[in-house]
């Protein structure tokens, strides 16, 4: 595992590194900015190390999980309870910031199972890999997810969303 | 369970075209360490304490006097005795009788 080789695969995955570093950080773009950098130099100082059990991006998204849990203890952010927004303020939201609201609704557990299977297309076993929990919780989390948010695009929907 | 799953890749098929519109920094970008300066800023102050401290402990010996002798006159103190010894051991009394008798 050469240091190009590395270059190669983080600059292949860097569109989708940051949109998940970016969910991780409750869509603060300055935050996931910050954790892909700590990141980036996590993997090319050999400090976080691929043991070719999982597939690359599946590594790359543990490691960026486990980044961004760190960068928020250490900035003692609480990204769920700052990003709820009232009424008011969604009504002035732009397209994608009304996706990330109703998104942000869902605890935290279910948003990362229902992001990472249904937005970035990985498979429930891998998402137990990459939010280091056993498969039966993570169904858990994937069955209630989705009802819960069905309810919330409905919801939406019906309030002229 | 089937629609389900439609409405939720419907929510996500949209969310990932509105998603299309943020900017994704360079990756050449993001992977350029950013130089932490704090380390640097330590060390500097250290230094700089040092020799300040330095320089003060040198220049401070250099003006103050070997010995330094201090006059004054000498007064008698005298010492008082806390202790009254006037009177017989039959007229002395407690100082602390007058609490016995008031309350």
């Amino acid at each position: 595992m050469t240091k190009k080789w590395l270059d190669h695969v983080l600059n292949q995955h860097h569109t989708e590194a940051y949109l998940w570093a970016r969910q991780c950080c409750g869509f603060d773009d300055e935050a996931a900015k910050d954790v892909l950098q700590m990141v980036y130099l996590k993997i090319l100082e050999g400090k976080a190390k691929y043991n070719q059990k999982a597939e690359v991006k599946t590594w790359i998204f543990s490691v960026i999980r486990n980044t961004a849990i760190d960068h928020r203890k250490s900035m003692k952010i609480l990204y769920p309870l700052d990003m709820v927004k009232t009424k008011a303020e969604e009504k002035d939201m732009t397209e994608y910031e009304d996706y990330q609201a109703t998104i942000q609704k869902l605890p935290e557990r279910q948003r990362q199972v229902i992001l990472l299977v249904f937005y970035h297309g990985r498979t429930l076993e891998e998402a137990a890999g990459i939010l280091e929990l056993g498969i039966g919780t993570v169904r858990t989390h994937y069955d209630r997810g989705k009802k819960a948010l069905k309810e919330l695009i409905l919801k939406t929907t019906k309030d002229g969303y | 369970m089937d629609t389900d799953n439609k409405v939720i890749k419907e929510f996500f098929d949209k969310m990932k075209r509105s998603d299309s519109s943020i900017e994704i920094p360079d990756f050449q970008s993001v992977k350029k360490q950013k130089k932490d300066m704090r380390p640097l800023i330590a060390v500097a102050a250290s230094l700089v304490l040092t020799a300040v401290s330095s320089w003060y402990l040198l220049t401070g010996d250099e003006e103050q006097p070997a010995v330094e002798i201090i006059l004054t006159e000498k007064k008698e103190i005298g010492s008082m005795s806390l202790i009254s010894t006037d009177g017989t051991i039959e007229e002395w009394k407690s100082p602390t009788q007058s609490l016995i008798n008031d309350f």
